[in-house]
């Protein structure tokens, strides 16, 4: 018997989670292995679609705990082949994965594959469209006639692909196991209604309504998590509420305390860059986060002094929740923050029409050094200095 | 093709060195552009010196690599360059530029530490471009000709180190303002087109070293380039 603050789960049931193929067990921990509850102090918790039981002591836990629900699995590696326009790309993949390459280079067709093949991720049955099967997928447009495979293999050992997914996954539908933010400032400080169980839309929509809910319902430490982070970021803000909207019952707009400003300033009067790290802090803190994660342009509008507590923050959601945050870039100083981790950054290039994947890790290895010792040099500058690839290739002129 | 490695600032820097090697060799390159932050001077290129000679190592025998370093001098001395700005006019530049060191001594210490002071046991070509000032006096000499110290030092006109090193609210349009305006009197839809026009078909080396002692130490290096034709010569 496992006590979790007065509530226990049952070393058979615990057993029944790990054992159950069906149903994707997540533990508490990722990066514990499954038996973690036998050698650590903290608990793992699973999380159920299944048996009335445990979806029970689900909803408890929940209620303690709801930022220690889990998504089901993490993508370790990702394999496309001939999917739109890679031909056959493959690399690996970590809890939080920055993308870099040249613009049209292939890193929104990367999150794509994602987003595509997301009911394949997340295997919790929920409303939405039917899995694509591979011929339902965009291919290269130089192999329309050959098959189209996104393979990903997962940290649980399972290899999940497009078209042999396991028979228990045939037919399930799915709505947000994957989603693609692209985040629009208006969007995320626009006066909402509120609704049950909110959550932010790749526009980033639903941004005051989400907060607002966290805020006012059971969950306010997540709220409380994400307006700690804020106020750390833009010293400026004091403060983040929300107040009704006269005459529209049920809107509620988000305002902020500014430093020296006596009145609370609406959040559509707030800079675009601070409303975009709003919209990135809500959706971390979100209570029902989609597994996966894309951001695309993730550094947006934020300062670079800013990157390094954004990313660590983004980091050490991404491990202890288990979710998956894989964000695109074009600003080397947000590449210096992986500076110790080159492993987790992807660099997308165009070669002959097609895009390849290699990790700055991979990039890195390949260089074989002599004799002579190598400078300091900042991952974000080698990657600008064209050193490691992913820098767009310069169309010259015809000669006179 | 032999391939020319080029440490540059802009993709306009590549596309003037790249063109300059092909018509003062006579021979075609395959560049492979490898780039510096802007501003960030000799110190970035010694850290970028160590990587540059890494990927030259892993080349293939016989692929002919040759290295073209490029920094804009920017008003730092220079005392191998005539047209250089002299100590006392020095003295009228903002405190910004008035600290700053010799950048082609720098870089050719810098090259020396890294591949010997004989300049014949180089494992590949080296070429160092400093133009004194920026790239855009040496493209103003070939479209305008002239002497290269009667062009003006900036780059824009309205610049506060223009007002400052002219002393006037007004100063004269400086080397981005001229060549602005000459891309458009010949005609040319953008400075890429125009920088080719100027290169291959009126540069003359020659003469041009004769009018810029900067250029002269750059035409100096690629003329002892093995093989180099005798086009320039």
């Amino acid at each position: 018997m496992y006590e979790l603050e007065g509530h226990a789960l049952s070393w058979p049931i615990l057993d029944h989670c790990r054992n159950d193929r069906r149903t994707l067990w997540t533990p508490l921990l990722p990066h514990r292995p499954r038996y973690a509850c036998r050698i650590s102090r903290t608990p793992t918790i699973y999380v159920s679609n299944g048996s009335p039981e445990i979806t029970r002591h689900i909803k408890t836990i929940r209620f303690l705990h709801p930022f220690l629900i889990k998504s089901p699995c993490m993508i370790k590696h990702i394999h496309l082949k001939n999917y739109r326009s890679f031909v056959d790309a493959e690399v690996d993949l970590a809890p939080l994965t920055l993308v870099l390459g040249a613009n049209g280079a292939g890193k929104t067709n990367f999150l794509r594959a994602f987003r595509d093949c997301g009911p394949f991720i997340d295997r919790k049955p929920q409303e939405g469209r039917v899995p694509p099967s591979g011929d339902e997928l965009p291919k290269h447009f130089n192999h329309i006639l050959q098959p189209v495979s996104v393979k990903f293999t997962t940290d649980n050992g399972d290899t999940i692909c497009n078209q042999f997914p396991p028979s228990h996954l045939r037919n399930q539908t799915h709505s947000r196991s994957v989603m693609i933010f692209h985040l629009d400032p208006a969007k995320i400080s626009q006066t909402e209604i509120t609704v049950a169980n909110p959550y932010i839309l790749p526009d980033g929509s639903g941004t005051t309504r989400t907060l607002e809910t966290l805020k006012n319902g059971d969950q306010e430490e997540l709220f409380q998590a994400a307006h700690k982070a804020l106020i750390t970021y833009v010293p400026e803000i004091l403060k983040l509420s929300f107040a009704d909207v006269e005459n529209q019952n049920g809107h509620k707009q988000m305002q902020v305390k500014e430093r020296g400003i006596d009145t609370p300033v609406h959040a559509n009067q707030l800079s675009d860059g601070t409303r975009i790290i709003i919209g990135l802090l809500a959706i971390i803190h979100q209570s029902t986060k989609p597994p996966v994660i894309c951001l695309e342009d993730i550094d947006y509008g934020m300062h670079p002094r800013v990157f390094e507590q954004v990313i660590t923050l983004m980091q050490r959601i991404a491990r202890d929740q288990h979710i998956q945050i894989i964000g695109t870039t074009h600003n080397p100083y947000l590449v210096d923050c992986f500076q110790k981790e080159p492993q987790a950054v992807v660099v997308v290039e165009k070669k002959d029409g097609a895009s390849t994947l290699a990790t700055l890790a991979q990039k890195l290895g390949r260089i074989h050094w002599g004799v002579d010792a190598p400078a300091d040099m900042p991952l974000g500058n080698l990657w600008f200095s064209g050193f490691l690839g992913g820098v767009p290739e310069f169309l010259r002129p015809k000669k006179p | 093709m032999k391939t020319l490695y080029l440490l540059t600032e802009s993709d306009t820097d590549d596309l003037f060195y790249e063109a300059c090697a092909e018509r003062m060799t006579g021979a075609p390159f395959t560049p492979v552009p490898r780039r510096l932050r802007q501003g960030g001077g000799i110190t970035e290129v010694r850290k970028a010196l160590p990587y540059v000679l890494s990927e030259i190592k892993q080349m293939q025998k016989g692929s002919g690599a040759h290295l073209l370093i490029a920094l804009d001098n920017d008003r730092a001395p220079h005392a191998a360059a005539l047209e250089a700005l002299s100590p006392e006019q020095r003295r009228a530049l903002p405190n910004r530029d008035s600290h700053k060191q010799d950048r082609y001594a720098a870089l050719l210490a810098t090259l020396h530490e890294t591949l010997g002071y004989d300049h014949s046991k180089w494992p590949i070509p080296v070429a160092i471009a400093i133009p004194v000032e920026m790239l855009e006096t040496w493209l103003l000499l070939t479209a305008l000709g002239g002497q290269a110290n009667a062009l003006p030092r900036f780059a824009w006109q309205d610049s506060d180190g223009a007002r400052q090193f002219h002393g006037t609210s007004q100063p004269p349009p400086q080397l981005k303002d001229l060549t602005y305006l000459s891309i458009v009197r010949d005609g040319f839809p953008n400075a890429f087109d125009w920088i080719f026009h100027l290169v291959f078909e009126r540069l003359d080396p020659i003469d041009l070293a004769n009018r810029s002692a900067s250029f002269a130490l750059f035409k100096q290096c690629v003329d002892q380039w093995p093989h180099a034709a005798t086009h320039s010569n």
